[in-house]
């Protein structure tokens, strides 16, 4: 019948058939284009983009000291005469307090997502210091550690009063890879020239971010809720402060240590 | 030489067969094998390493109060003796070596017990600790010693004593007398300052003074001390290890 009709020029469907049509078309076409299409944005499901970012600065406004001058013992000719050690960098103009680690704790009752850490840690021997000074570590990265210095180090680090790794750094030795295994303070430092130190803070959960030179941080992805935001820093020590997360925006946080 | 051969060929055996023997009285780590081992402890263990395994016994407040080694903490201190790389837990048959053999200077040896009871002990020693729960450490490859050293073998283990930093602590003839023990650098991972072994003496070598054990020592580091481990960084040199121990044991031979 609908065929007869069709073929006499008048309309080949009916309203009620037309709208079924385009109900199913419509959608398959939206999903189609934006599988495919660079111009169509695919829809953020991560909880980084949804969910509320903190995003603050650590300032310290107290008396900042010289570094101290420590005379090298051996290893002159790699190391020099004098080391210069500089525990507290603040930036004159914003009082900005870099190699701070800010981490907000988990909400209560909360489970870390049990995310994999893919970006390595560097443990770098170079001409008597560990490079980076700082850093912060998801648990469970990858930990490498090179020598570049033609001199013999070790790099003996310590969690909680036990040796999480102590490894030789024999000169032309191999590039050694590690997982972390332990989360908290690592304290890294080398028996041979005592004057190298440094610090990894390794969290079993991503909520955490290093500042910057002018004390910048920023964290994304925490859920909303009542959290706690923790500072550590090397000689100023642990700030801790209490923070209400909305479910979406920005919160604005500064952290002073006093 | 036929008879070195078959001397070694015995020792081999030997050794095999007291791992065997070992392994084949080990009970099952259970309940009732933990409250055995508990009763050995309290007898034996818990002056030193006192009642809940945190080395705080009676005599332990003696030990090392102001100088390492104070006596272990089993609820998450490092082990210093493990065949297992550098800040693993220890495997089983290297917490039953220490128990059997002692540590000279430090700890008596346990050898007058059953290898039941040691086994018992151990499951119990093991219970202070959450970490050995689900884990299963794995040791280091440790292979048996080369032939006897050659005299350029022992002088190669001299340049390999050098070039791998031995002398900054243990000084440069062994007497533990390096540079960073004689400024006082050296600490374990309480703070505690703590004295290099002397190579000189088989009796400073803590860890067992046989070429495997020397062997084992430089290859896993000791935990909780200066000490590192030497396995990743120049994995695949093993001539030039072999050639350290057997400098290093030229040593004390040499003093005797």
């Amino acid at each position: 019948m609908m065929v007869r009709r069709s073929m006499a020029g008048r309309p080949a469907m009916s309203v009620q058939a037309l709208i079924c049509l385009l109900s199913v078309a419509v959608p398959v076409v939206m999903i189609g284009l934006a599988c495919w299409s660079p111009l169509i944005a695919a829809p953020q499901l991560s909880g980084e983009s949804t969910g509320p970012v903190i995003v603050g600065r650590v300032l310290y406004r107290g008396t900042v000291p010289f570094p101290t001058q420590i005379q090298v013992n051996r290893d002159l000719d790699v190391c020099g005469a004098t080391m210069s050690m500089t525990t507290l960098s603040v930036d004159a103009a914003t009082h900005g307090l870099q190699n701070a680690v800010v981490h907000v704790e988990l909400g209560a009752g909360e489970m870390s997502a049990g995310i994999i850490a893919s970006t390595p840690v560097i443990v770098r021997n170079k001409q008597c210091r560990f490079h980076p000074h700082v850093a912060a570590a998801l648990m469970g990265a990858e930990v490498q550690i090179v020598n570049d210095d033609p001199v013999m180090h070790n790099t003996n680090i310590i969690v909680e009063n036990s040796t999480a790794l102590n490894v030789a750094m024999v000169a032309g030795g191999n590039l050694i890879k590690k997982r972390l295994k332990k989360s908290g303070l690592h304290f890294v430092k080398c028996n041979v020239h005592k004057f190298m130190q440094a610090y990894r803070m390794v969290f079993d959960d991503p909520y955490f971010d290093q500042t910057t030179e002018t004390g910048q941080f920023s964290i994304a992805g925490v859920s909303p809720g009542l959290h706690r935001i923790t500072v550590w820093h090397e000689t100023l020590g642990v700030m801790e402060k209490e923070l209400q997360v909305p479910a979406r925006g920005t919160v604005i946080v500064d952290l002073e240590y006093k | 030489m036929r008879i070195r051969i078959l001397l070694a060929i015995g020792a081999g055996l030997a050794m095999l067969s007291i791992a065997s023997l070992a392994n084949a009285v080990k009970p099952e780590d259970n309940q009732e094998t933990r409250e055995k081992g508990k009763q050995i402890y309290d007898r034996a263990c818990l002056l030193c390493h006192g009642a809940n395994g945190k080395g705080d016994g009676p005599a332990g407040w003696f030990i090392g109060r102001y100088e390492s080694p104070r006596p272990r903490d089993f609820t998450g201190g490092s082990y210093k003796f493990r065949s297992t790389p550098s800040g693993e837990l220890p495997m089983d048959q290297d917490l039953f070596r220490t128990v059997t053999q002692g540590i000279p200077g430090k700890m008596p040896p346990y050898g007058g017990l059953s290898e039941e009871e040691r086994w018992q002990v151990i499951a119990y020693i093991k219970s202070f600790n959450r970490s050995f729960k689900g884990v299963k450490p794995t040791a280091l490859v440790l292979p048996n010693p080369p032939g006897p050293p050659s005299d350029a073998g022992i002088e190669n283990g001299r340049k390999t004593y050098i070039k791998y930093g031995c002398q900054n602590c243990h000084g440069d003839n062994g007497y533990g007398d390096g540079k960073e023990a004689l400024d006082g650098n050296l600490k374990d991972t309480y703070g505690l300052m703590l004295s290099p072994g002397d190579l000189t003496e088989r009796a400073s070598l803590k860890n067992g003074s046989s070429a495997q054990a020397l062997y084992r020592s430089i290859m896993t580091g000791l935990d909780g001390t200066p000490m590192p481990s030497y396995a990743d960084t120049i994995g695949g040199n093993d001539k030039d290890v072999w050639d350290l121990v057997y400098y290093i044991l030229s040593l004390s031979q040499e003093k005797q």
